[in-house]
């Protein structure tokens, strides 16, 4: 980097700089499953690593569920309309796959492209959701969020009429990529047997630069040069892409001039109305934006679970979690929502299931032999109380994790961060970096 | 409440090339007549009565959280889970302190009576004292916030007592199916099934408790509304709840109380519902008569106590005649009952905004 050139690279640092955290999480996402194979990988379940870090198929559903909390706080947290309704389009965009899939529509059949059905899934919720907010919009507050709940809840039982209590299953391939270009696509979903694992060191030139770099002294003892990336991984890793590509749509509009004005709405409606700007039309493209992103949530859920039911259009499992997710991970910021989802799913898997045992247990099993069975009180042992207390209950301490945010911490963890850090996080760890290393 | 969205649903509806296919496995009632609409006298009595027994139901639920809506501007979340709570201290009640009573033939049946008549106003208390502790703790602490954190809050609190619920009674009963044994300790006239002779017509004792109920609790708060100096506060907070408080009224005193009397009339309401059919007392019945009781409150307009009640009419008679009609003719869906509750609050919100009854503001937020 010569001093001659400097309007040329200018641009390039300024970005890099603005992006800075983007890059990290994002970096930090990627690398996670190789971290979480190293340290827990093989190990029996009763690991420290185990216990603490999110499985990577706890992961992927936070991906999608983080999509969908990050399109609920698009409305909710950057407009301030609460909407209850968005189990609706989350609902729609699983359904809209998995019947395209089955060729229900009409239209399409078994070897329709992904992206195809994504885009459309958006295209359709974002007209379901403008039509349904030119009725909802006349309403603020409550009435509206109960509005969106009516509406939900109409729908929900509309499917459940179609559907019954069963799901809608469609197994099959799933081709993630640019569509209709066959070498640029990568499959998606819980595999067979018969699919093989990419392994890394196969790729052309990524493979050579890998043997190379894992080969030096002090890389080959952290790194095995012959990484095989699981299908389980690939299907994350395509995941996140798809989630990434949806936060930074969201995060352009949010930090565009109409998201300024979704922010005023927020703000203050009646001033922004005074200004000049019509709410009504905002909120609604707002709303439609939000109800197509949710929808995304839902066609990358279709996609690697290959079955849906009457359950992902549930209001109160659904959007509560969404609300969940959001205050804990800070609504009004967009990233928040998906660290959020991922608190919250953490801790479902570190407690287990109902009835199961649950990772916490059989890490104190592991680690502290006899702890366990010790008895303690009315012919129980620790265990049977770490059983009754803890197993399949990881909702009730979300749910005072939950009450101590709206309480204490109305940000949420992001949003804590934030008052920290004195602005969001995006431009003040840069500028902390930059008064570092001058 | 967290649904494992990791795992495929049970049970496999395969597409069809043509469309989805109606599954059989959501119960479709089979038909007792496929001839032309018939409506007769009998039939629209029968909804009738059925409509007030509903009605009564709704009304005994949100009473509560219409008192805490318009008082406070509130929409508790914690309703439904709070009328479980009560549905289960009842039921606690009935059976611990029930089998002694039932064993002795002689007083038998009005022993069985009273004691039911005991147990739900003891609920009452209870979950009274238990919704002054929340509002004490955790509600008064967000008044200078936006309404949201408040509702936020309450959601919160719903999902704690939900869960807390769910393990305590998971160490005796099953906490997903219905307590068989509390629904045997109660009194003869609300048990399924037995039917009491009103002017001809054989009416079910189920739904005569619920309408007298239902009444009784529209009565009692309209009296304790306006005939009682601490409803006048009440009544005065609700338009204006500064103004209220320069007059020299504690309005944080009677929001309060007022939580308290609606978290109490939820407790009543949830011990009643057990031998509601519509409702099986297990840890999920709040979540489902919670969202009646929204509908039923918003419907009727924010503020007044009217609204709800007529609400609930308007709302349990719709409903039932959405069931009458459904098992009737076969080609309407089953899911219409519960279909028509939210197409009417959808209508409602579409055609007048606030409600049925409602003011456009309230407290002068």
């Amino acid at each position: 980097m010569t001093a001659a050139a400097p309007s040329r690279l200018a641009w390039v640092r300024q970005y890099l700089r603005d992006h800075l955290i983007h890059i990290l999480v994002i970096g930090a996402l990627a690398l996670y499953p190789g971290v979480y194979y190293h340290l827990a990988a093989g190990a029996e379940s009763t690991g420290f690593w185990v216990l603490v870090l999110p499985g990577i198929d706890t992961m992927r559903a936070v991906m999608w569920l983080g999509v969908f909390a990050m399109s609920f706080d698009f409305i909710s947290g950057y407009t301030g309309y609460l909407s209850f309704g968005h189990s609706l389009f989350f609902g729609t965009g699983v359904f809209f796959v998995l019947g395209a899939r089955a060729s229900a529509w009409g239209v399409f059949g078994e070897g329709t492209p992904f992206m195809l059905l994504l885009v459309l899934a958006m295209g359709l919720t974002f007209l379901m959701a403008f039509l349904l907010g030119l009725v909802a919009f006349r309403l603020t507050g409550v009435y509206f969020a109960m509005i969106t709940l009516g509406f939900a809840e109409i729908g929900k039982l509309i499917v459940e009429g179609y559907i019954g209590d069963s799901g809608l299953q469609m197994p099959g391939e799933y081709l993630f990529g640019v569509p209709f270009v066959e070498s640029l696509q990568l499959k998606f979903g819980n595999f067979n047997n018969g699919d093989a694992a990419i392994h890394l060191h196969d790729v052309p030139i990524l493979g050579d630069v890998l043997g190379i770099v894992g080969n030096l002294p002090l890389v080959s003892s952290v790194l095995d040069p012959q990484i095989t990336i699981p299908t389980t991984v690939t299907a994350y890793f395509l995941l996140g892409l798809v989630a990434i590509l949806a936060y930074f749509s969201m995060q352009r509009i949010v930090h565009s001039p109409f998201g300024r004005v979704m922010i005023a709405i927020r703000e203050n409606e009646e001033r922004a109305k005074a200004i000049g700007y019509n709410t009504f039309w905002y909120k609604n493209v707002a709303f439609a934006f939000s109800g197509a992103f949710a929808a995304v949530g839902g066609a990358m859920l279709a996609a690697q679970q290959k079955a849906g039911g009457v359950v992902h259009f549930d209001v109160i499992t659904m959007a509560g979690d969404a609300l969940i997710a959001t205050i804990i991970g800070g609504m009004g910021t967009l990233a928040g929502p998906l660290f959020g989802f991922l608190f919250d799913r953490n801790l479902g898997e570190i407690f287990g299931a109902t009835g199961g045992s649950s990772e916490l247990v059989s890490f104190l099993e592991g680690t502290f032999p006899g702890l366990v069975e010790t008895g303690v009180a009315f012919g129980m042992t620790v265990g049977d109380y770490l059983g009754t207390v803890m197993s399949g209950h990881a909702q009730l301490y979300i749910g005072v994790v939950f009450v101590v945010f709206v309480l204490y911490v109305p940000g949420g963890f992001l949003g804590l961060l934030r008052a920290r850090a004195g602005g969001p996080l995006a431009k003040a760890v840069p500028a902390w970096l930059s008064r570092r290393l001058r | 409440m967290s649904v494992a969205l990791g795992a495929t649903p049970t049970g496999v509806v395969e597409a069809s090339l043509s469309g989805l296919v109606q599954a059989s496995s959501s119960g479709l009632v089979q038909a007792t007549s496929t001839g032309p609409l018939q409506i007769t006298p009998a039939a629209l009595l029968e909804v009738l009565i059925e409509g007030l027994g509903t009605a009564g139901v709704y009304v005994m639920i949100a009473s509560g959280l219409s008192l805490i809506f318009g008082l406070m501007g509130v929409l508790n979340f914690a309703h439904g889970a709070l009328t479980t709570v009560g549905g289960y201290v009842g039921g606690a009640v009935l059976v611990l302190v029930g089998g002694a009573v039932i064993a002795d033939a002689a007083t038998g049946s009005i022993g069985v009576l009273a004691l039911w008549i005991v147990a739900i106003v003891a609920t009452g208390l209870l979950l009274a004292l238990l919704g002054a502790i929340i509002e004490v703790g955790l509600v008064r602490q967000l008044y200078d916030r936006p309404p949201i954190d408040q509702i936020l809050l309450t959601f919160g609190v719903a999902l704690v007592i939900q869960q807390l619920l769910r393990i305590v009674v998971g160490l005796y009963e099953d906490p997903d199916r219905h307590w068989t044994a509390a629904e045997a300790a109660g009194p003869w006239i609300v048990q399924q099934g037995n039917e009491i002779e009103v002017l001809g017509l054989a009416i079910q004792g189920i739904r005569l408790m619920e309408m007298a109920l239902g009444a009784l609790v529209v009565v009692g708060v309209w009296a304790f509304l306006t005939r009682t100096r601490y409803g006048l506060y009440i009544r005065a907070g609700s338009e204006d709840a500064e103004m209220a408080q320069a007059l020299g009224i504690d309005v944080r005193q009677v929001f309060t109380v007022v939580f308290g009397i609606g978290i109490g009339l939820a407790g009543m309401a949830g011990t009643f519902l057990i031998w509601e059919k519509t409702y099986d007392l297990t840890v999920l019945m709040g979540a489902q008569a919670l969202l009646p009781a929204f509908i039923v409150v918003v419907v009727g307009g924010l503020g007044t106590f009217k609204g709800t009640v007529v609400a609930s009419v308007v709302a349990g008679i719709f409903t039932e005649a959405g069931v009458f009609l459904s098992t009737n003719y076969e080609s309407l869906p089953t899911q219409l009952p519960s279909m028509l509750i939210f197409l009417l609050l959808v209508a409602v919100l579409i055609v007048k905004p606030q409600g049925l009854f409602g003011q456009a503001e309230v407290g002068g937020h």
